[in-house]
């Protein structure tokens, strides 16, 4: 009898305590780099979307084209327009996500000029100089931002203790409040 | 087990609804106040063990406890698993709003059946049987919800092979390992509480 109560304490332990954030659900994360979208599919916690169709629509909701995932979720899709693009994700087992790519003309960095007197052939060199830098920074706050990007949307799917202890607060409230009203209608 | 929003089609979501809201109908007319806590406690123990994955091999799998709250528990299990699904779908994003029906009667109605059929079994007999009773009891529901996951898949116009690949045979590890534990946990109850597994079955049956 003490052995079966210590084996469902462990059992009990480790529901509670297990430092999980396997969540039954499916997510997708893809940047827009250039004129590829590249993305993959992920079940958060662990394991990546193996061959399994990823379906692009425009913003409009039209349907574009599909690929599939590889190996290791990974997928790419090459675009002729800028805009913003959702992918779907459907695995087919009830299982189903999307997600929205904005193009980076939606995100401008605006780089303020510096005040200038120059004039003629100096002012067309400064622009071009201007739009090149331009670029480069673009292309290098996307490559600092896109780990960052990950990283955040990853974390939105951890499974907080919190957010359980909350569901079961809620489940007791829910009952206590119906036994309250029960007792009260008698 | 449970299925995102917009996957299946309209009929087959307001199907769904109603007869779940049938269901849950039933389930509170049959709660009686003693009952309250006990519904409560197993609530919450389905609303955590769908959270928690264990990895097992390649993929993970996860507990789902409706056969043990349907022979518990009898037609409660509908606002139960209502309440836990709901919850899941607002804290966790698993599952959907729309698919709330769906997926309530998925997976309360194979509970149903496993207390008609076995609940008036635990009791009786010796640990073994008890622990056979409740393996069969876990993996009939996790069965029987895969089944009506299909089927609701099917509905919508997907593939059949498709879904008996995906939704049947990826369960089938799911059945053994959920038979095990609702057999431990039952055995379990049986020792040490052995007033929880009292239902209307074992009480009409006169079980001591």
């Amino acid at each position: 009898m003490v052995y079966d109560m210590f084996k469902c304490s462990i059992a009990l332990i480790c529901l509670i305590w297990f430092p999980s954030t396997y969540a039954h659900k499916v997510n997708l994360f893809a940047t827009l780099e250039g004129n590829l979208i590249k993305g993959y599919g992920y079940f958060p916690g662990g394991g990546r979307v193996q061959q399994v169709k990823v379906q692009l629509l425009d913003s409009k909701g039209t349907f574009i084209g599909e690929t599939t995932t590889d190996e290791q979720g990974r997928f790419e899709y090459p675009i002729t327009r800028q805009g913003d693009y959702t992918l779907v994700l459907d695995i087919g087992d009830g299982h189903r996500t999307h997600f929205t790519v904005t193009s980076p003309s939606s995100e401008k960095i605006e780089i303020s000029p510096p005040l200038q007197k120059e004039g003629g052939s100096d002012l067309r060199q400064s622009i071009d100089c201007k739009t090149e830098l331009r670029e480069l920074l673009e292309q290098a706050i996307k490559q600092h931002l896109t780990p960052l990007r990950e990283q955040i949307d990853a974390y939105e799917q951890h499974i907080r203790l919190h957010d359980i202890l909350g569901g079961i607060g809620y489940i007791f409230g829910i009952m206590g409040f119906y036994l309250m009203i029960k007792k009260s209608l008698k | 087990m449970h299925i995102a929003d917009g996957v299946l089609s309209l009929p087959v979501l307001a199907t769904g609804a109603l007869l779940a809201l049938g269901g849950v109908t039933i389930g509170l007319k049959k709660l009686e106040e003693e009952q309250i806590p006990k519904a409560a406690l197993l609530s919450s123990a389905f609303f955590v063990a769908s959270a928690i994955h264990l990895p097992l091999g390649p993929a993970s799998v996860h507990l789902v406890l409706n056969g043990l709250i349907g022979l518990i528990l009898g037609w409660v299990a509908f606002p139960i698993i209502l309440i836990a699904l709901f919850l899941q779908a607002v804290l966790f994003g698993f599952g959907g709003f729309s698919v709330l029906g769906v997926n309530t009667l998925n997976l309360a109605l194979p509970a149903v059946l496993c207390f008609y059929l076995l609940s008036p079994f635990v009791l009786r007999g010796n640990q073994r049987t008890a622990f056979l009773y409740g393996w069969f009891a876990g993996a009939l529901a996790i069965g029987l919800s895969t089944v009506m996951l299909g089927l609701s898949l099917l509905a919508t116009g997907r593939e059949f092979i498709h879904v008996v690949q995906l939704s049947l045979i990826a369960h089938l590890p799911v059945m053994f390992l959920e038979g095990f534990m609702t057999g431990s946990i039952v055995v379990f109850l049986r020792q040490v509480r052995p007033q929880l597994l009292v239902s209307w079955s074992t009480t009409c049956l006169n079980v001591q």
